[in-house]
């Protein structure tokens, strides 16, 4: 996963996130006790899904600011 | 075939839905069809849109008026050569009139043209009043299995946007081979949020 932040008087940053991490970050959250099967099949499909995107991202957020911030997989 | 575009009204938003019905006869289930834009077609409305006449058209390209209305009526294709000029008078680019058109409202998808719904994509769109601009492309497939691992709107935080999206008729929609936008909403504020399945 690509975390792409690029404020409009800033430097351009990008992330790159292991989306099992990211994934292992919010199952740990309490309100969300995910088996460890279910993770799996959550990372199935984001394997899948970044061939369903073919490129594009996932969240994209342009303010109004000129702040931009884009999620790929 | 008729189209229907049913706008709410309430003090807070403004709610509108596309809906195209079938023609009468067809089975009870099809009431959405999906309409199908011919290159033809799309030279037309161009042409309209542009306030162009046919003679016009036809001037500028270098043929017959004639061969224009053939174009629009789908009896022949232009000329390969003559695309980029075409493109060019029409103020689209050569790109955007081969394409075929965007489903910009509710259709039922027949079973042959059907994408399986894993394969689609939820786009929801939100343009707020303040300038800022946020898509989400959410494929189906990764959707429904976050939704099924607990990661679904009850765990988005309180007062999301997203929380009160009902995703299961959405699934349910997209299985049943409907695409295309299912709503746009506009409230009061003046944000705009619109939600499609592609």
């Amino acid at each position: 996963m690509k975390i792409t932040i690029k404020s409009s008087d800033g430097p351009k940053i990008k992330l790159p996130v292991p989306a099992n991490l990211l994934l292992r970050f919010l199952a740990k959250d309490e309100t969300a006790q995910t088996p460890p099967q279910s993770l799996r099949k959550v990372t199935r499909a984001l394997r899948c899904s970044k061939k369903i995107l073919q490129g594009e991202s996932l969240v994209e957020i342009h303010s109004a600011d000129g702040d931009h911030i884009i999620i790929q997989l | 075939m008729a189209s229907l575009q049913i706008s709410f009204f309430t003090p807070n938003r403004t709610v509108q839905v596309y809906i195209a019905f079938a023609p009468a006869g067809a089975e009870a289930e099809r009431l959405f069809i999906i309409m199908e834009c011919s290159l033809g077609q799309k030279i037309a409305e161009l042409r309209r849109t542009a306030n162009i006449t046919q003679e016009i058209l036809a001037e500028k390209m270098g043929v017959s008026p004639q061969a224009v209305s053939k174009w629009e009526t789908g009896q022949s294709c232009p000329d390969i050569m003559l695309l980029k000029n075409l493109s060019a008078t029409l103020g689209v680019t050569v790109d955007e009139l081969l394409s075929p058109k965007k489903i910009d409202h509710a259709v039922l998808v027949p079973d042959a043209q059907r994408k399986k719904s894993e394969d689609m994509l939820l786009r929801i769109v939100i343009h707020s009043s303040e300038g800022d601009d946020i898509k989400l492309n959410l494929p189906l497939l990764l959707l429904t299995t976050l939704i099924e691992a607990g990661f679904g709107p009850d765990s988005f935080p309180s007062g999301s946007a997203l929380k009160n999206v009902d995703f299961d008729k959405i699934i349910r929609l997209a299985q049943a081979g409907v695409a295309g936008q299912l709503i746009e909403i506009k409230d009061a504020e003046g944000d705009i949020i619109s939600i499609s399945l592609e």
